[in-house]
This record gives structure tokens, C-alpha cells and sequence, in this order.
């Protein structure tokens, strides 16, 4: 199944916060977590994570330091800061709200049509 | 591992980011990310055309990705930061300038000589010491007695600071009043003259010192601050 881009697009920093609350990443790994936890829906085109994860840390919303990772190779790693868990914390309530508020609209057109 | 095609690519990229400065650190960064993608489809028993292929199709538009970069590497905004950082470094700068004039100043004592006093080689002895006496945070080293043929007895001595002590740091000179000899002659003829620094280096020529002396002896007491150190002297039958 595609997913329209425009979609993914208006979700991704949420996605993003979601992941760097659990633990930093750097952008190869948020790729491939990203494609494992969604099973593949979302597949974005790489490149464009980073114009977002640089807007975020223009934001504010996570800070970048480098780090070797597990090969031992040294990677630049993304971490959340406090405004970052507090804009997700807001955004997914806002989503929570959106999806309820497009679910009852489906259900409710599916159940008219029942 | 240098790939013309990822090159190419990182090329195309950069080539929308108009903050030179920034270049370096996003072409790092996806550079890093082609390579993870590379070792993966490698590993995934992908040969090397394919891999290399499929890291540019799968990185996306380079265009694009340039274009949105730029918009978060703001040519202002970087310009702003790196002027307020070069200000930071010429106000650290100012500031460490002062300090470093004391310690070229205390480096510039400790290795010149004291070319402000007499020729030792006009001396006719001279006598090596090192008393070291504390008063306070003080500390007076006395280094060196010379005598010459004039009759002047020459002494030689350093002060410093114990180091990050608090204490006001008074100006220490040794007064010649301070200067007897074993007969008890108490001398006040002299001159004197010291350096800055860190290190003080200071010397005080007495002038009129009996040839027949045997001893020189130092001894200050000026308000419970004391030094008394005695120098047996070549002269008076001791040679």
C-alpha cells in the first residue's frame, strides 16, 4: 500500500520525537527503525530525513553530538530535548484528536452505508 | 571508499547550500549514511553496481534535498554565529593578554641575568646561598654574596608569592639599615634594584664593607617579620 507523501510529511516530526524518546539515534538507524516499526509503509526517500532532523534542531527540538556507534564507526546522533518531549507530548495528543475526529467521520459514513 | 557516483551526488546537494561553512559537516553526515546503506546492500549479498545504484535512487532528489537544506542553513543566521564566536575569541583573547605580559614578564626574570649590577667579573669572590626565609605568603631566596675590590659587598636574593595566595602582595625590598657585619658595623650606605615579575629578582650593594669581616650578617625585623641569615665571608683570615 502507498501512502500519499504529503501524509507522511505532516507526521514525520511526530514519528521522529516518538523514536528519539525512547533512546538517541543517529539518521541511518531512525531509517531503518522507521521502515521496521511502520512494516515498511513508510518509505521515504532517505535523504530528506536530514533537511528535517536539521529543522528540528533549529527548533530546538533535539540537539546533535557525535558518538561512535556499535561498528565503531563514528556517527552523528540525535537526541530530544525537553521542548522536543514537550512538543510531543502536544502533537500526539493533536493527533490522537485527529484520528478520532477522521475515524468517527469513516464510521460514521460506513455505518450510514451498512 | 570513494564512489564517483556518490560523490556526484553529494555534489549536486551542496551545490544548493549557500553556507559554505556548513558543508563540511552535512556532506559528512550523509556521506556516512551512503555508507550504511552501501555495507548494508552489501551484506545483503547485492554486488557492487547494484549497491551503488540503489544507495543514489533510494538517498532521493539531490535537488531537493539541497534546497530544503539550505533553507536550514541560513547563510544570516550562520554569518550572525560565526561573528558573535570570533567575538568571543578576541574578548578571551583580550582578556588573557594581561596575564600573559606577567608570566612572559616572570619567564623574562627567571632567565636574565641581573645585567642591571656590577660586572661579577670585577668581583673578587663570590659566595653561592640559597637561605630561603618565609614571611608571611613570602618567600625571600638569598642567592649570591660578591665582593669587590672597592669594598663593595654585593647582595643578590629573589622574592615571590606563594601562588593563589590572597594576601595583599606588599612590596618587598631589603633595607640596607638591615646589614651588619660580624664586628657590628651597621651599614646604611647602599643602592639597590629590583625587577618585576612573578619572580622579583633584587640586589643591594653596600658600600664600604670592611675587608676584615668575617661574616655578613642579614637582620631584618620589621613588626614581628623577621630574617636573619648569616654569610661567613672569604675575607678576614678565613683565606
Amino acid at each position: 500500500m502507498e501512502i500519499d507523501k504529503g501524509l507522511i510529511g505532516g507526521s514525520t516530526v511526530l514519528m521522529l520525537l516518538a523514536l528519539l524518546e525512547e533512546r538517541d539515534f543517529y539518521g541511518y538507524e531512525i531509517i531503518k527503525e522507521l521502515r521496521e516499526k511502520s512494516e515498511n509503509i513508510f518509505e521515504f526517500k532517505e535523504g530528506t530525513l536530514y533537511p528535517v532532523l536539521h529543522r528540528m534542531e533549529n527548533a530546538g527540538l533535539v540537539k546533535s553530538y557525535r558518538k561512535a556507534a556499535e561498528s565503531g564507526k563514528e556517527r552523528k546522533y540525535y537526541s530530544i530535548t525537553a521542548a522536543g518531549l514537550k512538543r510531543f507530548s502536544d502533537e500526539k495528543e493533536q493527533w490522537k484528536t485527529f484520528t478520532l475526529s477522521v475515524n468517527k467521520v469513516i464510521g460514521g459514513r460506513s455505518h450510514a452505508f451498512a | 571508499m570513494l564512489l564517483p557516483e556518490r560523490e556526484e551526488f553529494l555534489k549536486r546537494v551542496l551545490s544548493h547550500v549557500k553556507f559554505k561553512y556548513d558543508h563540511l559537516d552535512i556532506k559528512r553526515e550523509l556521506t556516512e549514511h551512503m555508507e550504511d546503506m552501501y555495507d548494508d546492500f552489501m551484506s545483503h549479498g547485492i554486488d557492487e553496481e547494484t549497491a551503488t545504484r540503489l544507495m543514489v535512487e533510494y538517498m532521493g532528489d539531490p535537488d531537493e534535498i539541497g534546497e530544503r537544506l539550505n533553507e536550514q542553513h541560513s547563510c544570516v543566521l550562520g554569518n550572525i554565529w560565526r561573528a558573535v564566536r570570533a567575538l568571543a575569541v578576541i574578548m578571551v583573547i583580550l582578556s588573557i593578554i594581561p596575564a600573559f605580559n606577567t608570566s612572559l614578564l616572570a619567564v623574562y626574570s627567571v632567565f636574565s641575568g641581573y645585567s642591571e649590577t656590577r660586572d661579577r667579573s670585577e668581583a673578587i669572590y663570590d659566595i653561592k646561598r640559597s637561605d630561603t626565609v618565609r614571611i608571611d605568603d613570602l618567600y625571600f631566596k638569598l642567592e649570591e654574596v660578591l665582593y669587590y675590590s672597592d669594598n663593595d659587598l654585593e647582595i643578590r636574593y629573589r622574592t615571590w608569592y606563594q601562588p593563589f595566595s590572597k594576601s595583599v602582595r606588599w612590596s618587598f625590598s631589603l633595607p640596607s639599615r638591615c646589614i651588619y657585619d660580624n664586628m657590628g658595623t651597621q651599614y646604611s650606605d647602599s643602592s639597590g634594584g629590583s625587577s618585576a615579575g612573578l619572580i622579583s629578582r633584587h640586589y643591594l650593594i653596600v658600600e664600604g664593607f670592611s675587608p676584615e669581616a668575617e661574616k655578613v650578617i642579614i637582620n631584618y625585623d620589621y613588626d614581628g617579620r623577621k630574617i636573619y641569615i648569616e654569610v661567613p665571608l672569604k675575607a678576614g683570615g678565613s683565606e
